[in-house]
């Protein structure tokens, strides 16, 4: 590297070091970035399952009504999509901040490089550069101390921006939050039409059913059995297992939509749980990096990895 | 089945079971919240499921409940979707707000890689060659004042590199 590049630093390479080692620890914001593109992903997913379960109810209610579900159906998933975008950005975000941190930790890199086109240049133009090894030991000091001020200044620009971002990233917080609220609202809504619907399907079934669980409890609840009560209750065991045939079918459609519906539950929940936790974690994340010490993220880790597996449950349905 | 069924007999006491659910289901449905309205929904399906016998009274009181279960949860939908809607100007904006900050902090982490200074430097090296070319293909007698200009040229490109070293 010629010289001239170095000549503004020689002076001051023992002081600068002295002053800024240690000074301008950054955190390391990659699991924050992907504990982001993982929120996106449960927020996704959160809006996907409410939309589908809309349109499933809007085939659970009567025909009077059909219209005016879709067009509920349609204006939550034209809506949601927003969100989506919004995460869309908190990703962009998270990325950038990690971008400034990747650049703060590489910053002997950045100033070799830049030597290495310098001196290029150099050649270009027809300097004469010092000899080889004294380029070398100039070059190596030179990205010392850039390595320590790129450090500085990834510190402050991260802090900057985190502070700048805190106002943001409580208010998107909150609103996901609520619409996150009103999502599990949603949801049980359409769980609800549709058990209303199968009930109203299989009402015949399971009225004849509960008849039997009457009669039959009512024959254990007077005491001393007759040979008739026990030729009554063998009877009810038989009419019992002859329904089978519609019985099995009926309690599985019943227990897919129970189970479909708990997970869908779960996932919007653990979703709005991540929000909470994302948003503390930038909190901490802004602190960790004003305070010079390493942050915490594993409750975002936690949260984002539960919903991850919950919409992997979802899919799988 | 639960308790609220159990002793319910005859036409009479499911009319004023139907009765009590339908009071608390208009109270719902004045109120705002969701959790109140699940709850009366949930009993009014119930009701169908437990009501008894099948006859033709018991089936029309079953209809009303199955109608009252229904709208009931229409207008949560339809009111809860309203809400998000009502949010989503807001997210839109804040959306918009977080690529302001991703696109400031992209900026300074390309400050800190002095992305700049080597734009700068590969830009002046390009040019030194094509400098180069151009010197080389000018003849020294009728080309004079030009290749005084280009000596000039990579004169001024050295002392730009100076600067960008400095400012580096």
């Amino acid at each position: 590297m010629h010289g001239k590049f170095l000549k503004p630093f020689a002076g001051l390479v023992a002081g600068l070091v002295a002053v800024l080692a240690g000074c301008a620890t950054l955190p390391d914001v990659a699991p924050y970035r992907d504990a982001t593109v993982q929120l996106r992903s449960a927020v996704l997913a959160s809006g996907n399952a409410v939309g589908a379960e809309l349109r499933n109810a809007t085939l659970a209610v009567e025909e009077k009504d059909r219209a005016n579900l879709e067009k509920s159906a349609k204006t939550f998933s034209e809506n949601w999509q927003v969100r989506v975008e919004s995460a869309d950005a908190l990703v962009v975000y998270a990325q950038a901040l990690a971008e400034i941190t990747k650049a703060g930790k590489e910053g002997g890199d950045t100033a070799r490089s830049l030597a290495a086109a310098l001196e290029q240049l150099a050649g270009g133009v027809g300097i004469a550069l010092p000899p080889a090894g004294a380029v070398a030991t100039l070059t190596d000091t030179a990205a010392f101390v850039y390595a320590q001020v790129a450090a500085v200044k990834a510190s402050r620009s991260l802090e900057d921006a985190l502070v700048a971002a805190q106002p943001a990233v409580n208010e998107i917080a909150a609103k996901l939050g609520k619409d996150l609220d009103a999502s599990l609202a949603l949801v049980e809504a359409a769980y609800l039409l549709q058990r209303l619907a199968l009930d109203d399907k299989y009402g015949q079934e399971k009225s004849f059913l509960k008849a039997l669980e009457r009669e039959r409890r009512k024959l254990y609840g007077q005491g001393q059995l007759s040979r008739e009560d026990e030729k009554r209750l063998k009877e009810i065991g038989e009419l019992y297992d002859s329904s089978k045939s519609w019985r099995e079918p009926m309690q599985a459609a019943f227990a897919q939509l129970e189970k479909r519906h708990e997970v869908e539950r779960e996932v919007i929940v653990a979703t709005k749980a991540a929000v909470a936790e994302w948003a503390a974690a930038h909190r901490g994340l802004a602190f960790a990096v004003r305070d010079r010490r390493t942050i915490n993220v594993e409750g975002l880790i936690q949260a984002t990895l539960e919903a991850r597996e919950l919409v992997r449950r979802l899919r799988a349905l | 089945m639960s308790d609220e069924w159990e002793d319910i007999e005859g036409h009479e006491q499911w009319q004023a079971k139907l009765e009590e659910l339908l009071t608390e289901a208009e109270s719902a449905a004045r109120g705002e919240d969701d959790s109140k309205r699940f709850a009366v929904s949930r009993r009014l399906t119930d009701f169908i499921t437990n009501s008894w016998p099948n006859d033709k009274a018991i089936k029309a009181m079953d209809e009303i409940a199955k109608r009252t279960a229904q709208d009931l949860l229409l207008q949560t939908i339809h009111e809860r979707v309203r809400e998000i809607a009502g949010r989503t100007a807001e997210l839109r904006q804040l959306g918009k707000e977080f690529q302001d900050l991703a696109d400031a902090a992209s900026a300074s982490a390309s400050a800190i890689r002095l992305e700049k200074a080597h734009r700068v430097a590969k830009t002046l090296t390009d040019s030194v060659h094509l400098l180069k070319d151009l010197r080389a293909s000018l003849d020294s007698g009728s080309d004079a004042s030009l290749i005084r200009n280009v000596d000039k040229a990579m004169d001024t490109i050295q002392k730009l590199r100076a600067m960008v070293e400095r400012e580096s």
